[in-house]
């Protein structure tokens, strides 16, 4: 079970990140690392949670990178460092949901047809374990 | 410089014995002297050949250098050129290439430990049409991991070196780049830019960098970093040399739904430009030596006729913290793809595939990768997302409108390129420190916007300064003319140690 919700995370969510909650309920509330005006600070979501704590296991979970306690130590540091600095943005009061796109699109969307590629034998000799012309992978299901 | 050599000016040079390095001359002297057999690709080939045989162990610059393919590539060349049918005026002129856009059967590691092995199937649509046009692939230059970085020291191979004095860093991510075309390895590199990355380490190396309108030379075959601000860049001596490449390169592609098509020449354009000098907080950062270089370069332009005021943009240094929330919020979700599984590094010995998904991206990417992996994921997840995300979105888009203000009124922006020389290679930087230097940079890039770096003078401790030209939606070509123009303006009156600081 786990296996399908994990490639339907994998595949149809932009970013495994933003399915999940990350409430931080032991880590206490933070000063601001250095002053901002009462005005510029950003909105902040309860008292459980707080935008400038990291939550450093959460997130290597979210992101799927495994840490060791040394860099956990490492990474939560220079990240609360990074943060201090980006909250700079929240001076700007954020609209119900800014554009990411750069520019409009000029373009038409294309048909979305399959072309066989001529070499598949050379895209699986990038995989790094194959059996049988098929990519090998751990079992995903297993029987609980 | 370069600007003034002509085709005559090295027939005398010849003449006289000198021992002219052709890579050296511009783009469209090499082109003229092709065309009428003076040289010959091979021998153009050979010279890249030697020098990176000569420079290259000393500085880095390349991971890959494909001499087998590059010289066979110069015997065709060398074939057509003789026949009188080259292909494009780039036909027969050798480039580098960043090691983030894909060769066909030629080893793309973007830097990473995770891509050490890969060797792409395709070429990337910008490789394609330089293949077509004859010019002639030298080799695959350093960067940091995956473009994330501003120094090339983030790289998982080497750290490249400055050509200028190796002591420094050559600016990044495309300092590989930057460094083949300074230490005269190559005539021109294609690099990519998403925050600065062709124009910093360009500004750093003392060489030409540009950056297109989002969308005007398409990225099939560029492995994505941030995909709202990636785009291929070009790094060449001189902006005349960027605009040559660019005529070969720009145009819509159908594997790429950003790219746009591209008009060349679009009606007339004014002789003198006016231009907005963009002045706000951002000074603060600025080193003595870069506010008296603007300085200096705003008096010469006046002199020289160009119509210059001040302009402010409110918020700018917002723009800061918004190319970084967005850039690593894209990178998190663009880097999910390497897992293990279809390629790249896979972990041993994982019981699980979450194990193996862990495992795998922990030894595979670079701390800095993982900074930003974090970073985007931290900034992306509900409660941060409002605080984070989406402010940094809405400032990109105020951002936007106040940049196409600016330009009801002027034709061109105007502003340092980075905030300092080019830093020692010894020197640390925490992480937030770094990403200050790209204060310059990041507004265009957010704002889709074309920007050039031009080398303007010395700093006090020998290091190049440079100025950036930005200029609005569609008017590369224009933009390329422009710089070219300053550029020569630059040059000819160079600025004396004292208008740099000293």
């Amino acid at each position: 079970m786990h296996g399908i919700l994990y490639f339907f995370r994998r595949h149809f969510a932009v970013s495994g990140a933003q399915t999940s909650r990350l409430f931080s309920t032991t880590a206490p509330r933070r000063k601001y690392p250095y002053s901002v005006p009462k005005g510029d600070r950003p909105p902040v979501g309860g008292v459980l949670y707080h935008p400038m704590n990291i939550n450093i296991k959460e997130l290597s979970r979210l992101a799927h990178l495994s840490l060791t306690e040394e860099e956990e130590r490492r990474f939560s540091e220079e990240l609360e460092g990074v943060l201090a600095f980006l909250v700079q943005t929240a001076a700007t009061t954020p609209s119900d949901e800014g554009n990411p796109a750069v520019l409009s699109p000029v373009h038409e969307p294309r048909e979305d047809i399959s072309i066989p590629f001529p070499a598949p034998e050379r895209i699986l000799a990038l995989a790094p374990d194959t059996a049988q012309g098929l990519i090998q992978v751990p079992a995903v299901l297993r029987d609980e | 410089m370069n600007e003034t050599i002509t085709v005559k000016g090295f027939r005398q040079q010849r003449k006289n014995g000198s021992n002219m390095k052709l890579t050296s001359l511009p783009i469209r002297v090499l082109s003229a002297l092709l065309d009428r057999k003076e040289i010959l690709p091979s021998s153009l080939t050979e010279e890249c050949l030697e020098q990176i045989r000569l420079s290259d162990p000393g500085l880095g610059a390349f991971l890959t250098v494909t001499e087998k393919e590059a010289l066979s590539a110069a015997a065709e060349a060398d074939r057509r050129c003789r026949a009188g049918i080259r292909l494009s005026p780039l036909d027969g002129i050798p480039y580098a290439l960043k090691d983030n856009l894909a060769t066909d059967k030629i080893r793309t590691t973007a830097g990473s430990r995770m891509l050490a092995e890969f060797i792409p199937c395709t070429d990337a649509e910008v490789v394609k049409r330089l293949k077509n046009a004859g010019a002639v692939l030298l080799g695959k230059c350093n960067l940091d991991e995956f473009g994330m970085g501003n120094s090339t020291r983030y790289s998982a191979f080497r750290a490249t070196r400055n050509p200028i004095d190796p002591a420094f860093v050559p600016g990044g991510s495309s300092g590989g780049c930057a460094a083949a075309v300074g230490a005269g390895m190559a005539v021109f590199s294609i690099g990519s830019d998403t925050g600065g990355s062709v124009r910093q380490p360009a500004a750093f190396c003392g060489i030409t960098g540009f950056k297109p309108t989002y969308g005007v030379i398409p990225r099939d075959g560029l492995i994505a970093f941030a995909s709202s601000l990636d785009t291929v860049g070009i790094l060449a001596r001189t902006p005349e040399d960027c605009l040559s490449v660019l005529r070969v390169i720009a145009g819509p592609d159908a594997c790429d739904m950003t790219s746009r098509p591209y008009l060349f020449e679009s009606g007339e354009e004014p002789k003198l430009p006016r231009i907005a000098l963009l002045s706000a907080e951002e000074e603060e950062s600025d080193t003595d030596a870069v506010r008296q270089m603007t300085a200096s370069a705003v008096r010469l332009l006046q002199d020289a006729g160009y119509p210059v005021r001040k302009t402010a943009v409110p918020n700018l240094r917002a723009a800061l913290s918004a190319y970084y929330i967005i850039s690593s919020a894209e990178a998190s979700s663009n880097l999910a793809r390497y897992d293990g599984i279809r390629f790249g590094v896979r972990a041993h010995g994982c019981h699980g595939i979450d194990a193996l998904y862990d495992r795998s991206r922990a030894e595979g990417f670079g701390d800095e990768v993982k900074r930003r992996i974090l970073l985007g994921t931290h900034v992306l997840s509900e409660g941060s997302r409002k605080c984070f995300y989406q402010s940094a979105c809405a400032t990109r888009e105020t951002l936007r409108t106040a940049f196409s203000h600016i330009f009801e009124t002027a034709e061109l922006i105007l502003c340092p390129t980075v905030p300092c020389t080019a830093f020692r290679m010894e020197e640390s930087l925490s992480p937030a420190e770094a990403y200050q230097s790209d204060c310059h940079t990041v507004p265009a890039s957010l704002c889709g916007l074309p920007a050039i770096s031009i080398p303007c003078g010395i700093g006090p401790d020998g290091m190049p300064l440079a100025l950036q030209l930005i200029a609005k939606e569609g008017s590369d070509a224009a933009l390329c003319r422009y710089a070219a123009n300053v550029l020569r303006l630059i040059t000819e009156m160079p600025l004396s140690r004292k208008d740099c600081g000293e």
